[in-house]
């Protein structure tokens, strides 16, 4: 049986991927800004949100391969046009997580800052492999969303 | 064979997975394969590395159990290749490349390894924030739908099984044992078993699994409840017949789904949010046009999962900071329960798991084991691993399960924790492996929870004399066999008497009450040592001053030492300190002479760190390592040196440095009911001065001027 992690951590995630579609206003809103109806295509709805539990960039041994996916998950950032970050855009961070993972001993498992209850009334902290839970993540993300016309994705 | 729960298994497979080698995963389904083996990649172990890994660290079976592995699965092509080889010329072998690739793919997504691709839309409204019943169809109970609202979208999903649904499953169930019965072909493989195999008895799982998680709300309707049920039987009403109801066709299963929604719907509230779960896009458009809620997900058409590299450990898709794991056994139970059988093998040997063994074979089936997930495993240690452990070949081999229930023989009832068993279980790790064999074999140690133990004393000496079926309601086991380990320790010593079915306290289990009770480690200390493979232990680490926990050479087993080191470290005997090992504490020191040690130790801190405040907890480590006194003991002796002028203590409060939280240490908390064993950070100020946060010291002769 799947036992789950009892307790949380409070620490800031280290990225927060957000996925957002065009917002779906039944009524009209007015733009107090632009001083008339406001544009549903300026305004996006966040449909998904999902955070690691740990620094991804702490589960990588090369300094190289950290600024790689840095570099990379910057393609995803809220600056850019929803255009540019479109869901598709994730295959490409995948690909990059996959050349990382390839490369032996550079995406390393580490303890977390979760822990779970054991039997002996001692809680032990789980170890994950940090950016092979990423890249899972980012795949569901994309096979799930890269159908909905018009989604985008930001990570900060 | 023996039956086997998931955390007896554990230990076995830990045994097979000692170091870096990855365990090969393979699967058999006997019509179709025969007794050949269909491989399905490999499976790697990532525990702490050993020189971080004491006593209660994330170890082998710690990584087996959360998940800490990684799971490689072979490319489409050498999968291919695999079943061909497996198959050997069955029938149907090609179509059984698509059965294949689609079982696995269900087994995957059953074990949540892989989520289902839901519709966009789907996603968008989860998590649910209020309650909503989902109710699945046939194809979300087999393609893992269901798992993942079993798993992550609780506590507001409710769902609610059509009876339908259970009858579809019913009938794979039926056309799998119409090919395993048929005595005609008897012998002849048959690739359309292994498609029988994999589309039923995954799902069977699936149903019960969800029955049994207590966490996973279930909706049952009336007793036959299910709209227009009667229509799948055989009717003599003519207008029945007229209609041609009778004739019990594929969509009417679906339409029958679609109707039990659609009933439940009315029985509740109107805007209580119902969805029905499925992968059938008929279905889906069915019950959208009649304006019902679907989440849907794709399954056939999802990404293939040959050649990738799954993992046991993932984020929840939902809440934050959360991890979510899928045990190793947990996998091999699934694979084994999908295909017929599914084993885990390296040099060292391989464990063999049996959903469904061969009649001939002994093992029978009982709702028990469906309750208790357990499953029919074969260990075999390979025979050069045997002789390296200086066993004869053939000799039994010592499966680590001491604590756990295993059964055997036609009843599948009889307990084997009797002299025999304890003889086999030995309860150690792969690393443990060797010339401790014969030694552990020649003197029996127990593992058990110190805690639990506490109980039972308490309990023996408050009613003089119990029966061992009070003894195991009072430890609240399920097993007399993990009850008789905890009989067994007592007993050893002396501490208990033991008459047929009756269980007396002996007067040094009162003594050892007493001590207990009253906090005087040294007395409880005495009185365990009666225990002979305590007492082993202790005399072993006295002798020895510092080992690793992992050290092959230490006198008990495994599973024992786990235990026996708990109840030395509360008692004062030894401490274990990260990155030393295990050291003997057993420094008998007064007051005088503690000051000059704790002045000692504190200037080599200061010296080594420039400060002149150093760090409590690492005073106290360097105190039990360099001069063998324990934390405990020396949180005693500094209260009386200063008291009697010995020594000046400051204090520095701040807040705990989170680094060293894995630095702890038990301790035995009396005072209350029954005393307790509680893990406590060495290095928080409060364990050196309660209701402090006296992070850092620093010691300084007793002067007039102070």
């Amino acid at each position: 049986m799947v036992v789950r992690p009892a307790d949380e951590s409070t620490e800031t995630p280290s990225l927060r991927l957000r996925v957002w579609r065009p917002t779906r206003w039944e009524r009209e809103h007015f733009d107090h800004g632009r001083r008339g109806p406001a544009d549903p295509a300026d305004f996006g709805e966040c449909v998904y949100v999902w955070a690691p539990t740990d620094d991804v960039f702490d589960g990588i041994a090369d300094e190289k391969d950290r600024r790689e996916l840095h570099a990379s998950l910057g393609l995803l950032d809220p600056d850019r046009s929803h255009e540019e970050r479109a869901v598709s855009k994730l295959a490409a961070i995948i690909e990059t997580i996959d050349c990382i993972l390839e490369r032996a001993g550079s995406a390393v498992w580490s303890p977390s800052q979760i822990s779970v209850a054991t039997s002996d009334l001692d809680r032990l902290n789980l170890r994950q492999n940090r950016l092979r839970t990423l890249r899972h993540q980012l795949q569901w993300v994309l096979d799930v969303f890269a159908s909905a016309p018009n989604a985008s994705v930001t990570v900060r | 064979m023996e039956l086997f729960t998931q955390k007896a298994a554990l230990h076995v497979i830990a045994r097979l997975a000692p170091g870096d080698e990855p365990l090969t995963l393979s699967v058999n389904e006997t019509i179709a394969f025969g007794e050949d083996w269909l491989d399905l990649g490999s499976m790697t172990v990532h525990p702490e590395p050993p020189p971080q890994a004491p006593f209660g660290s994330f170890d082998i079976a710690a990584a087996l159990r959360f998940g800490a592995y990684e799971w490689r699965l072979p490319p489409q092509q050498v999968a291919e290749a695999n079943l061909q080889n497996a198959l050997g010329g069955a029938k149907k072998a090609d179509d059984a490349k698509k059965w294949l690739h689609e079982g696995l793919q269900d087994a995957v997504r059953r074990l949540t390894l892989l989520w289902p691709t839901f519709d966009a839309d789907s996603v968008a409204r989860l998590p649910f924030r209020r309650p909503t019943t989902i109710v699945p169809d046939t194809t979300a109970i087999t393609q893992g739908g269901l798992d993942f609202v079993g798993r992550f979208l609780g506590p507001w999903a409710r769902i609610k099984v059509p009876a339908v649904a259970h009858m579809e499953v019913d009938n794979h169930v039926d056309n799998y044992f119409r090919v395993r019965r048929d005595r005609k072909h008897r012998g002849e493989r048959n690739a359309r078993a292994l498609r029988h195999h994999l589309i039923s008895q995954g799902a069977q799982r699936t149903l019960l699994r969800l029955q049994f998680d207590r966490s996973v709300e279930i909706d049952r309707g009336d007793l036959g409840a299910d709209p227009l049920r009667g229509i799948i039987s055989q009717t003599s009403d003519t207008e029945d017949k007229n209609l041609g109801l009778q004739e019990v066709t594929r969509s009417f299963a679906d339409r029958l789904i679609v109707e039990t929604a659609r009933r439940f719907q009315t029985q509740v509230r109107t805007d209580h949010p119902l969805f029905i779960l499925t992968s059938d896009q008929g279905m889906a458009r069915m019950a959208m046009a009649e304006g019902l809620g679907v989440m849907f997900f794709e399954a056939r058409s999802s990404p293939s999962v040959y050649g990738k590299v799954l993992t046991g450990c993932v984020g929840h898709p939902f809440v934050e900071r959360r991890l979510h794991h899928v045990s190793a056994t947990e996998l091999l139970w699934e694979l084994a329960v999908s295909f017929g059988a599914a084993r885990l093998a390296s040099s060292r040997g391989c464990f063999e798991v049996h959903a469904m063994p061969e009649s001939g074979l002994g093992a029978v089936w009982q709702p028990m084991h469906a309750r208790e997930d357990a499953l029919w495993g074969l260990f075999r240690e390979s025979t050069k691993e045997k002789s390296a452990a200086g066993l004869p070949q053939g000799s039994p081999v010592d499966v680590a399960v001491p604590e756990e229930k295993r059964t055997s023989g036609a009843s599948g009832q009889e307990l084997l924790a009797k002299d025999g068993a304890q003889k086999r279980a030995g309860g150690r790790d792969g690393r443990q492996m060797g010339a401790s064999s014969a030694r552990k074999s020649a003197l029996p140690s127990y593992g058990f929870t110190p805690n639990k133990m506490f109980k039972l004393i308490w309990f023996i000496c408050e009613h003089r004399k119990i029966t061992r079926d009070e003894g195991q309601r009072t430890l609240e086991v399920t097993w007399q066999d993990e009850y008789l380990r905890y009989e067994r320790f007592l007993s050893s010593g002396g501490l208990i008497i033991v008459e047929g079915d009756e269980v007396s306290a002996a007067p040094s289990l009162q003594r050892l009450k007493s001590a207990l009770a009253g906090g005087d480690l040294g007395s409880a200390l005495g009185e365990l040592r009666a225990v002979p493979s305590y007492d082993a232990l202790l005399r072993d680490l006295g002798a020895r001053r510092a080992v690793q926990r992992d050290d092959p050479s230490l006198p008990v087993a495994q599973k024992a030492l786990v235990t026996y080191l708990m109840i030395s470290e509360a008692l004062g005997a030894v401490v274990e300190v990260r990155d030393v090992g295990i050291v003997c504490t057993d420094a008998a020191v007064d007051p005088p002479a503690f000051a000059a040690l704790a002045r000692t130790v504190y200037e080599k801190l200061a010296l080594e760190t420039g400060s002149e405040w150093v760090l409590t907890g690492k005073w106290l480590e360097d105190l039990a390592t360099a001069h063998a006194v324990h934390p405990v003991v020396a949180r005693r002796l500094l209260g009386e040196a200063r008291e009697a002028g010995h020594i000046e203590v400051y204090f520095e409060g701040s807040t705990p440095d989170q680094r060293f939280d894995a630095h702890a240490l038990w301790i035995l908390v009396s005072g209350v009911d029954v005393p307790q064993l509680v893990k406590r950070p060495l290095y928080h100020g409060d364990f050196l001065v309660p209701g402090t946060a006296a992070v850092r010291l620093k010691v300084k002769e007793k002067t007039d001027a102070a």
